[in-house]
């Protein structure tokens, strides 16, 4: 597990020199409403009016708000009044019929942010050399215009290797590979980690993906005559196609590495191997915010609006004059923010190995090796304030932000370095009989300074065995024809890894003190972690056991089983707090994982000019945790993540019971005793009462290939599938909702009428009434009901992954043209969900967790070229 | 040839070793480590709670009333008003204070640790004497927050056997580590010896911003809360005069001056600023208890309260003569405006965050009260009359003669009434006189300390019942003497084997 990977790239031949061309043209389609669950805008402005009549999206209330849509344009429009004549009068029929535009709008979002793009990457390689010394040299580039239209890629590789055999006994190598990446995203900020809730939150969000996911169809991008139209988000107008020229991020990575190695036989037995590699990454990320974002607006919005002056967060207000009003910090330019990450990585390898075969029966090989590893890594960032953009870049900051950015307890700069090293030495004998029987032992000592100064938890040893028996080759069948090849093998072994823990010893950290006065302001220092003289490796025992079976020369099947005791796992425990931390990591947990992979490959059809190859995979895990120490509360298990509980899978998903709905429409479900209740508690620890519905992870996966050869014509189709998890769909569900948000089709089914308890489980869109009668306790109730039974899905699905169609020119052809290969290929890749579970409603399992800053991986076709001469 | 590289190999080999381990050596990150005086000056300065009793002590007092449906309602307030076993684990919930006073000691632990390993010939260097007497203020100040919660109030003929809680003294350095309560003998026992073995090495010029740490006003008042608790009048008295020096009044907080003059804004300001002379020590606190979210509470100050609080013997009536203090109204609820908050943003571009207060945890009017009540006790009465004033006079205006204390006063609105539901009824006997200016003693100190939860612990030393009305429903009570006023063991507390409380 800590083995590092050496990278061993093609090398060159001896020979002829020889060219290689490539071409790969790839189009990626755009996503479509049908694979996601949105309602469109008639359904949705039908749930608007239901809205208005129980009281929501109300003249007053739609003015105050934070983030809104159409009704807020609406009032808007009442409230203007220009040529002595109202934006908009405020008469049922006015309003009804300026609603109306929006109802029909049906905004294709996806239509709008997304492309039909292209996206090319185009290679050359030259490769030669004679017996002494062998050279490879590539270069390629891609360029991807951007899915998204808010997105471009351009990335440039160069990669060169030489082998040279000096004498006899010594040979060298080396290798130079690096890459310059050039890309443009849409701004984002980090995202913030709000410890009371334990959600992510992400300010001024604008992922392409995410808006189209969260927006309501009933919003549109232009107005009638083509222009801009704005909604509001975070007190200011926003327009997300504004948006995307006005914030956005320039990323340049530059990755270059240099590898050499060394070989030196000493004798026809004994062989020394050297290997060392440098490797350096500097990635910058300049963040623009121009005046025109709706950040800039935000940093602004309210200054001389009491109404949302008080309520707009990114106000400031002087603590040391109490009675004054909130200003702006930024009253001229953007931001331009800028974040640095380095890493230079060094890596050396020695190894000794031995090798030799006595009177032509008995194979001996030792090997020692040693490796080392130093890894620095340095992260800064600095936020610039008041770039003016549209004012040739002079900067005009007000020293006010600075201010505000100190009180709460952040830098406008900032630098971190983390260090690691790592050593380890290991040793490895295998013995063979007459390539009968096979014997293998493997000795590790791994070391790191990952755990923290102490020298306590710092080495581990580890070691492996394992054994093969090629049957094949026993005398009794080596005749037998049908069989053409038949060996078992085992290992068992102890490995190890680092889990997340690093307090050995005791940890400290520096803070500034938490107070509104600079005056009042420390230097502070806190424990971060309680030193654990008990922290060591995580470690697992694994058992391995699996043949390899050949018929006919035509069919080959590989099974293997496996058992993995984990043991000494880090878990996030809770104390009884008396010894100061009421959370710890520590080696607190056991898991037991067992699985069979299963690989079945048959030739069907084999002939001159056709064959056809059938390939099945099938893969079956289970794990269970059989200790932890953790009592987790509610939201710990019931969250799409999934959760660990004692008993069961790793990641597994559980609900809160639904009760059915009441007289009112209002979700209820089972207590711990039983009872229904309206009221769910999320940091509850009692959670006995909670339904299990599965693990997160898959049990089965799988895929199925079937591959076609006719002459020159290669057809491959590939399927893959996966069963035994389950999802938890979208928290749609709320106390209340904005005129902003998609919503799920599944609210169409909502409760209207009393009665309809029998027939649906959706609940009532809740009347303002009610949500002023429960206050916050009624958000609990709809956010219980998201993560109830009710909003559970299967993540089951077969997929078509893969078409492809190969054609090889033929070479007598190309000989005229001095082409030594040249074939064309044709791609299609994510092209049809064959079966998924239908409370999904047409959403895709397999990408069902995106959104954030990744975007699925969409429906591509991509079409190559490949030369050579 | 073979002989010779066995020969290099075994040199690389113990080379090899040699230096690994000082390669491993190397820090992986930004940690700091502990070496200096000045470090530890920075542990100290975490070694206060980050969390605070305020709020759930004040919602389990007779400060409060149901307010009725409509207003906010928060669990630590509402499970508070109904004396039931609190749920939550974070900011303003007994666990989460509970966690934050452990981690605290731990801190302070840690650096007396350190302290530890600096001694040269027995001795610990005077530079760090006022950290070594700062860790061990904390360690007691913590511990017995922690028992005059847990456990029950310190009483004479029962301490040796009611259960308080674990004393720590020692760092933990292992994952679970076993931990039993101490009788409430015992917690008192080591809580003094830090105290007073800590007293003597406070040093106000050791600290950047003295006031958010143990100064020596702020030590001695603690030392005159511990004595009083305890019942040892003399020593009460002492430290309380210690803390208040030559000239306790300018020590007061000046609402009737100062105060009066400025917005509530202001005034909501200059209540938690280092520089307000009245505020011996602030905390820093993740807190909801700020006078703002108190005007939005379920269960709060009602009119009834205020007027049966604010309303007083010593005010002559006229409203030229009024309590300076101003009382606000917050969404149609009734505030007595004291401290503001702080909002501190998750990140910087953030627009959510965490509420913070400055808490005024040690004020100049405790010492004061503290004083007033020993003096009551020790029968002096004239000086407690004496304090009595100076207090009033900072809290009343215009204060004139007509205003001032006297025996005939106190006896006309305190003989045989505590204005509270029931009895003073502490552990020691009480004369009649006695039992007259302590009923005074301990309203007027009532209402100084109506938001910042100090009255829940007057409520268990007295054994005061305490009933609260609820809105369209029978009035809940605890009686004098309620098993629940004592806080139950936090839940994981006591799957690690701490003994839950009687209930």
């Amino acid at each position: 597990m800590n083995g590092v990977i050496v990278i061993t790239t093609k090398k060159g031949r001896t020979g002829k020199n020889s060219i290689r061309v490539s071409s790969e043209f790839t189009i990626k389609m755009k996503p479509n409403y049908g694979d996601y669950d949105i309602m469109n805008s008639q359904d949705q402005m039908a749930m608007f009016m239901e809205m208005e009549d129980k009281g929501w999206l109300d003249h007053a209330g739609m003015m105050r708000s934070k983030d809104a849509g159409v009704f807020y344009k609406m009032y808007n429009l009442i409230n203007s009044y220009e040529n002595g004549k109202f934006g908009l009068e405020n008469t049922p029929e006015a309003r009804a019929h300026f609603l109306r535009r929006y109802e029909k709008a049906n905004t294709d979002w996806f239509d709008i942010l997304f492309r039909n793009s292209l996206q090319q990457n185009h290679s050359i390689s030259f490769s030669g050399g004679s017996e002494a010394s062998k050279f490879y040299v590539s270069t390629s580039w891609l360029n991807d215009e951007g899915w998204t239209i808010a997105d471009k890629v351009d990335r440039y590789t160069v990669n060169m290797r030489g082998d040279f055999e000096i004498t006899e006994k010594l040979s060298v190598g080396l290798q130079t590979k690096g890459s310059i990446r050039e890309q443009k995203t849409p701004g984002t900020f980090n995202r913030t980690n709000d410890v009371v809730s334990g959600n992510y939150s992400r300010e001024f969000d604008i992922n392409p993906f995410s808006y189209a996911m969260n927006t309501s169809r009933t919003i549109t991008p232009y107005d009638e005559n083509g222009n801009l139209e704005y909604v509001r988000m975070n007190y200011a107008p926003f327009n997300i196609l504004e948006e995307y020229d006005n914030n956005q991020i320039n990323l340049d990575v530059l990755d270059l590495s240099i590898q050499g190695n060394l070989d030196y036989k000493f004798n026809k037995y004994l062989n020394y191997n050297f290997t060392g590699s440098l490797r350096y990454v500097k990635s910058s990320n300049e963040h623009l915010i121009k005046e025109g974002s709706n950040v800039v607006a935000a940093y602004n919005a309210g200054v001389d609006d009491p109404v949302i002056a008080d309520d707009n967060k990114y106000l400031w207000k002087d603590i040391t004059l109490p009675n004054s009003r909130p200003i702006s910090v930024l009253p001229n330019g953007g931001f331009y923010n800028k974040e640095n990450n380095t890493m230079k990585n060094l890596y050396f390898r020695n190894m000794l190995n031995y090798n030799r075969i006595f009177d032509e029966i008995h194979s001996v090989n030792v090997m020692l090796g040693q490796e080392l590893k130093y890894v620095d890594r340095q992260y800064d960032f600095s936020n610039g304030y008041g770039y003016q953009y549209n004012k040739g870049g002079v900067v005009f900051t007000d020293p006010n932000i600075i201010k505000a950015t100190n009180e709460s307890g952040f830098s406008y700069f900032g630098m971190e370095e983390f260090r690691d090293r790592f050593v380890a030495a290991f040793a490895n004998a295998a013995y063979s009989y007459n390539g009968k029987y096979t014997l293998n032992g493997t000795v590790r000592v791994d070391g790191s300074n990952r755990l923290g100064k102490s020298k306590s938890a710092r080495y581990l040893p580890t070691w492996n065995l394992s054994g093969k028996w090629n049957a094949k080759e026993e005398d009794f069948l080596t005749d037998v024809e049908w069989l053409s090849n038949l060996s078992f093998r085992g290992t068992y072994g102890l490995t190890a890894s680092m889990g997340p823990a690093n307090n050995a010893s005791v940890v400290f950290r520096n803070r500034i003190t938490t107070t509104p006065y600079d005056s009042e302001k420390q230097n502070a220092m806190y424990i971060a972690s309680l030193e654990n003289s008990e922290l060591t490796w995580e470690k697992q025992y694994e058992t391995n056991i699996g043949f390899d079976l050949g018929l006919f020369r035509r069919m080959s099947l590989s099974v293997d089983a496996y058992h993995r005791k984990g043991f000494d796992l880090i878990a996030y425990v809770r104390t009884s707090g008396v010894g100061g931390e009421g959370w710890k990591f520590a080696n607190y947990a056991d898991m037991i994982s067992k699985g069979v992979e299963f690989s079945l490959g048959t030739q069907n059809i084999v002939s001159k000019d056709f064959n056809w190859n059938t390939n099945l995979t099938f893969a079956y895990n289970k794990n269970e945790i059989t200790n932890l120490k953790n009592s987790p509360m509610i939201f710990d298990l019931v969250k799409a993540e999934g959760g660990a509980f004692k008993g069961g899978p790793v990641r597994g998903l559980y609900s809160i019971p639904f009760a059915g709905l009441d007289e009112l429409g209002l979700p209820q479900f089972y207590d711990q005793e039983g009872n229904v209740t309206r009221e769910v508690y999320f940091q509850d620890d009692a959670v006995d009462h909670l339904k299990y519905e599965g693990s997160i992870d898959p049990k089965i996966t799988g895929g199925l290939s079937n591959n076609f050869k006719y002459k020159n014509w290669t057809l491959n189709v590939f399927c893959s599938y996966q069963f035994g998890n389950v999802i938890r769909l979208y928290p749609s569900f709320h106390a209340s909702y904005s005129d902003m948000d998609a919503i799920t089709k599944d609210m169409k089914n909502r409760w209207l009428l009393p009665g309809d308890e029998k027939y649906t489980n959706i609940p009532v869109i809740a009347s303002k009434r009610l949500k002023d009668k429960y206050g916050s306790e009624l958000e609990s109730t709809y956010n219980a009901y998201n993560y109830s039974d009710q909003r559970v899905a299967k993540g089951d699905f077969i997929r078509l992954k893969e078409v492809s169609l190969e054609y090889k020119v033929p070479k007598d052809f190309l000989k005229k043209m001095g082409i030594a290969s040249a074939s064309l290929k044709a791609q299609g890749t994510n092209l049809y969900l064959l079966y998924s579970d239908k409370s999904l409603n047409g959403q895709d399992p397999e990408f069902f967790g995106t959104g954030g800053v990744a975007l699925p991986v969409p429906k591509q076709f991509t079409f190559s070229l490949k030369l050579g001469f | 040839m073979n002989k010779k590289i066995l020969y290099i190999l075994s040199i690389v080999v113990t080379f090899g070793l040699m230096s690994c381990d000082k390669y491993l050596d190397t820090t992986p990150d930004n940690r700091t480590v502990l070496d200096s005086d000045e470090k530890v000056k920075e542990l100290l300065t975490s070694a206060y709670p980050e969390m605070t009793y305020g709020l759930f002590c004040y919602s389990m007092s007779d400060n409060v009333a149901d307010r009725g449906e409509g207003n906010e309602v928060f669990r630590n307030n509402e499970q508070g008003y109904f004396w039931e076993e609190f749920t939550e684990t974070l900011q303003d919930s007994p666990s989460g204070y509970w966690e934050s006073c452990y981690n605290a000691i731990a801190h302070a632990n840690q650096a007396l640790e350190f302290i530890e390993s600096t001694k040269v010939e027995g001795d610990i260097p005077f530079e760090y004497l006022p950290y070594y007497g700062e860790a061990l203020l904390v360690r007691a100040y913590c511990h017995f927050m922690l028992v005059n919660l847990w456990g029950q109030h310190y009483n004479p003929a029962t301490a040796d056997t009611d259960l308080g809680v674990p004393y720590v003294t020692e760092v933990e350095d292992v994952v679970f580590k076993d931990y039993k309560r101490e009788t409430v003998a015992k917690v008192y026992e080591l809580v003094e010896k830090d105290l007073l073995e800590g007293l003597k090495h406070i040093e106000d010029n050791a600290y950047d911003v003295p006031k958010y740490h143990f100064n020596v006003a702020a030590a001695n008042t603690f030392a005159s809360r511990f004595y009083q608790y305890k019942g040892e009048w003399q020593k009460v008295k002492d430290y309380a005069t210690a803390a208040l020096g030559a000239h306790p009044s300018a020590k007061l907080r000046d609402l009737a001056g100062k105060y009066n003059l400025m917005g509530i804004n202001e005034q909501a300001a200059e209540y938690s600023k280092a520089t307000e002379p009245a505020n011996l020590m602030l905390t820093s606190n993740i807190t909801y208890n700020f006078s703002l979210f108190q005007g939005l509470l379920r269960y709060g100050l009602s009119h009834d309260i205020f007027s049966k609080v604010f309303d007083n013997v010593f005010v002559q009536g006229a409203s030229s003569n009024a309590w300076t203090q101003s009382a606000v109204t917050v969404s149609n609820n009734l505030v007595v405006w004291k401290w503001g908050y702080f909002f501190k943003r998750m990140d910087v571009n953030a627009d959510i965050g965490l509420y913070y207060a400055m808490t005024p945890k040690i004020v100049a009017e405790e010492a004061l009260f503290n004083r007033i009540e020993a003096n009551v006790m020790l029968k002096k009465y004239t000086e407690a009359e004496d304090d009595l004033n100076l207090y009033f006079e900072k809290r009343l205006a215009p204060f004139t003669d007509e205003n001032k204390v006297t025996e005939e006063k106190i006896t006309e609105r305190f003989s045989k009434d505590s204005h509270a539901a029931s009895d003073l009824d502490p552990w020691y006997d009480l004369d009649e006189k006695t039992r007259t200016y302590l009923n005074c003693a301990i309203h007027t100190r009532r209402r100084e300390f109506a938001y910042n939860g100090l009255r829940w612990f007057d409520i268990r030393r007295f054994n005061i019942k305490v009933i609260h009305e609820v809105n369209e429903s029978t009035p809940v009570v605890l009686e004098a003497k309620d098993a629940r006023k004592v806080l139950q063991i936090p839940a994981m507390a006591q799957q690690y084997g701490l003994e839950a409380n009687n209930r």
